[in-house]
């Protein structure tokens, strides 16, 4: 165990809150319809594809074991790799922007409606590009105890929902046909585009990366289904009217003294965001690091979110250009990219690699 | 007008006066040491003769025992009727003429001047090149008292005091062990602080003794007048507001964190000790928790980890919801609370501010004024913060309540009162800006940052964040003491080896 060593579930923690984050600030409109029993069942299909969406990585990491070589290594040594790393840091760049334009987005019309709220989501990024210097270690070990407030939150809030559930609200199953449902399903699945960062951070972690990434997949499924079965039991086909159709639902919430908990569970789930966009931020640094090693650290980050504050402030309030970050084909495209095709482009340098080397030894 | 020079002098620039070796010529030692201390009237030297040899004392009255000097050192040797060996006559006079345990030899003036300084009486031989530091110490110290800020209702009435003599004499009283390992050390080019570095050899860790030894001696300072000289030197996380060096006043705990394999400091002068490394669980733990039945040592610890929270999110909480969460209260108590506050003249962020630091001031002159005046002090704080500002319209009460409940919880750990009192202020201020969202993104930052701090390889937020479950025995809550007692816990097994990334 070293400082910045961490472990398989403080890892998978942050592939959890960011997925949740997802959920959280999962809207209707741009995304896949949610007022329908299938919704329900998509975090089934979400298990399943993102548990053959794994091989690739997986199979660059047991590569990566085997010859003792960790990625910053092979980054370092190969321009092929760092071609690779470049294509890292975009993808989690444009996927930091999406974040934290969503989350703009959120603000502006949920949390302070009618508010500019370009000067928060700013100081937001500032903070987590300030958290990103204190490196992997330091989120991923927060990240349990993030985990354990937002679940906690998130389980307590659900059940003070039971009373609003309207079994009437749950359609027939596979009511638009199976194409339609494996076609959505699959477009949830890709919200996942956290999973590429387990190639970045295999040197870091410890422990069984393989059974813990199933138990991860797994109990994200649950929660999923959990929290889906609760928005669509209280909203019905109400849900696909609400620009975000998970905080509509918590805004029924109320216990005991406290009229409504969706500030208090908003509150929370702000930790998802700003875990999610922390860890893509050190992603980008990470991989910029790898190409200008004489760049220091702090300069990246105070580069990067001056850049991506920039980005926001000119999409905040544009539906066109928030429209084309949050389409479904870019956030697909995003989502193959770190996950199947940069492993994928990985293992065939490695083969090949080797294969030169064999041939160069005679 | 004249440029002012810098008041700050550089350290190296002070050049202390050396007087190099001890004198055949025992009154020439004397006399280098009279004009040295010329003017101090606290330093006697006095010439006798001894078989009919010269023989030059000299101490510095106050720290040492006059009636010992006189009875076992000065009347035995200028009484001696015998004849004294030519070959070493100052092994004669230590074995067979002066009576004491404590007797040392110093080559060197400056050294034997030092140990004059600190008690001991000189004895300077005619045609010898070595003096006899004779131990007849009696430094004025105050009695043991119970340590004022760690009260224990349980726990033992001895506190450390400012002797570090006593202070270690506390530590091996409670752990009768060859174990229990010393190493002094001089610390301050003037002041020439003594230190001692304590440990259990069989259970510190060797990696962090050797690092906290070279931190030590890393140190450069013209004078260390405490403990709290030597803390920034022990610890890693300067910038943060949390501290991974312990510090404590009580002997119990200290030998307690000894056997927990931590390293523990002692430094004369102060009647604080401390201790590296130290986890941010600790600072809700107490030695009475270890008295105490384990649901109730859980249920108090549980307790202060909530006035933590309290102290540092209420007020902060309350602003943001008084100004952007409204409809998170039923009706009834908005209502109230939006009379009470609508005849206040500030915002409720304003408010919140100025009661704070008012609080402080009255808290800061609660510490540091004359405790015959306190009650003067603690009725007018009263009467302006609780009731005059209140009916001015200066201060809600609503808020006035936050503030008291905050003030109370922000005492149940004194530990950790200094990172409290800024964040409660930095919090108050996001939460008025930017409400509950703002509050929960800089409670993030501080999770994050908190479990970012590691000393000495040891995770400041562990057993929490990294998980260790064999450490959940005694963190939050306590396990009973007969299954506690068969294991001894090791802060050593939380260690993170190496910074290979």
């Amino acid at each position: 165990m070293t400082e910045k060593s961490i472990s398989a579930p403080q890892f998978f923690s942050l592939l959890y809150l960011s997925m949740l984050g997802t959920l959280f600030m999962y809207i209707s409109s741009a995304d896949i319809k949610i007022a329908s029993t299938d919704s329900i069942l998509r975090p089934v299909v979400f298990v399943a594809v993102n548990l053959v969406a794994i091989v690739p990585s997986y199979l660059f990491i047991k590569m990566q074991r085997k010859t003792r070589l960790s990625y910053g290594q092979s980054l370092q040594g190969n321009a092929a790799f760092k071609i690779v790393a470049v294509c890292y840091g975009a993808v989690y760049f444009l996927d930091a922007i999406m974040t934290s334009s969503r989350f703009d987005l959120f603000a502006s019309s949920e949390l302070f409606p009618g508010t500019d709220m370009t000067f928060f989501i700013l100081g937001l990024v500032a903070v987590c590009g300030a958290l990103a210097l204190l490196g992997i270690g330091a989120l991923a070990r927060a990240g349990i105890v993030f985990t354990v407030i937002v679940t906690g939150a998130t389980i307590f809030a659900m059940l003070t929902l039971i009373e609003e559930v309207d079994f009437l609200n749950f359609t027939p199953l596979f009511e638009f046909g199976a194409e339609d449902f494996l076609k959505d399903s699959l477009i949830f699945s890709a919200h996942a585009t956290g999973i590429g960062a387990v190639v970045v951070f295999s040197e870091n972690i410890r422990e069984k990366l393989l059974k813990n990434y199933i138990l991860w997949v797994i109990l994200s499924g649950i929660v999923f289904v959990f929290i889906l079965f609760f928005v669509v039991g209280t909203l019905g086909v109400f849900a696909d009217t609400q620009l975000f159709p998970t905080y509509a639902a918590v805004s029924l919430a109320k216990f005991g003294l406290l009229e409504r908990l969706d500030a208090l569970e908003t509150a929370i789930w702000i930790l998802c965001v700003v875990s999610k966009l922390t860890l893509y931020m050190i992603i980008v640094i990470k991989s910029v690091s790898y190409i200008f090693p004489k760049v220091s650290k702090t300069v990246i980050s105070v580069c990067l979110s001056t850049i991506i504050g920039f980005i926001l402030v000119f999409i905040s309030g544009d539906v066109k250009r928030f429209g084309f970050l949050s389409s479904v084909p870019l956030n697909v495209v995003l989502y193959i990219i770190p996950v199947v095709v940069l492993p994928g482009i990985l293992i065939i340098s490695c083969v090949a690699g080797r294969g030169l080397k064999r041939a160069k030894n005679g | 007008m004249e440029k002012a020079d810098n008041v700050f002098v550089p350290l190296n620039n002070i050049q202390e006066e050396t007087f190099g070796d001890i004198r055949k010529n025992a009154v020439e030692n004397g006399r280098i040491i009279k004009e040295a201390f010329e003017g101090s009237f606290d330093i006697v030297v006095k010439k006798g003769y001894c078989a009919g040899k010269c023989v030059v004392f000299a101490n510095c009255d106050g720290l040492c025992n006059s009636q010992r000097i006189a009875d076992n050192a000065i009347r035995p040797i200028l009484t001696f009727g015998g004849k004294l060996p030519e070959d070493s006559p100052i092994d004669f006079i230590c074995d067979n003429i002066i009576c004491g345990t404590e007797q040392r030899r110093a080559k060197t003036l400056d050294e034997a001047i030092m140990n004059m300084l600190r008690g001991t009486l000189l004895i300077f031989v005619e045609g010898e090149q070595t003096c006899i530091i004779f131990g007849v110490q009696q430094i004025p110290e105050r009695a043991l008292q119970e340590p004022d800020t760690e009260v224990q209702e349980f726990g033992s009435r001895e506190g450390f005091t400012e002797n570090i003599k006593t202070n270690l004499t506390l530590v091996r009283k409670r752990l009768c062990t060859a174990n229990l390992k010393i190493e002094p050390q001089e610390i301050g080019k003037t002041s020439k602080t003594r230190i001692i570095v304590c440990y259990m050899k069989d259970r510190v860790n060797s990696d962090t003794l050797a690092e906290v030894k070279k931190r030590l001696s890393a140190v450069d300072m013209d004078t260390v007048l405490g403990a709290g000289y030597l803390r920034k030197a022990l610890d890693t996380n300067r910038k943060s507001l949390f501290s991974m060096t312990g510090q404590t006043q009580r002997p119990d705990t200290f030998a307690a964190k000894l056997c927990e394999g931590k390293v523990g400091v002692i430094v004369d002068g102060t009647p604080f000790a401390l201790v590296v490394p130290k986890l941010f669980i600790e600072n809700f733990q107490t030695l009475d928790d270890y008295i105490n039945r384990p649901f109730f040592a859980g249920f108090m610890r549980l307790i202060r980890f909530v006035a933590f929270l309290i102290s540092i999110f209420l007020p902060g909480t309350f602003v943001s919801i008084g100004l952007f969460h409204q409809e998170m209260l039923p009706d009834d108590m908005l209502y109230n609370i939006v009379i009470m506050e609508s005849n206040t003249l500030f915002t409720l962020t304003l408010e919140a501010l100025i009661i704070h630091f008012i609080y402080e001031i009255v808290r800061e002159a609660g510490l540091r004024m004359p405790k015959t005046i306190g009650h003067a002090v603690s009725i007018v704080g009263a009467l302006v913060i609780g009731d005059a500002a209140v009916t001015a319209g200066l201060i809600g009460a609503p808020m006035l309540i936050v503030v008291a409940m905050t003030a109370i919880c922000s005492l149940v750990s004194s530990e950790v009162y200094q990172p409290i009192s800024v964040l409660r202020i930095v919090f108050i201020i996001i939460g008025g800006f930017t409400g509950l969202y703002g509050i929960m993104i800089g409670a993030a930052a501080l999770i994050i940052s908190l479990s970012s701090m590691t000393d000495y390889g040891v995770p400041y937020l562990a057993p929490f964040t990294p998980y260790n479950k064999s450490m959940w025995r005694d963190s939050l809550f306590r396990q009973d003491m007969e299954k506690m007692g068969k294991r001894v816990f090791d802060i050593n097994a939380l260690k993170m080896r190496g910074k290979n990334d």
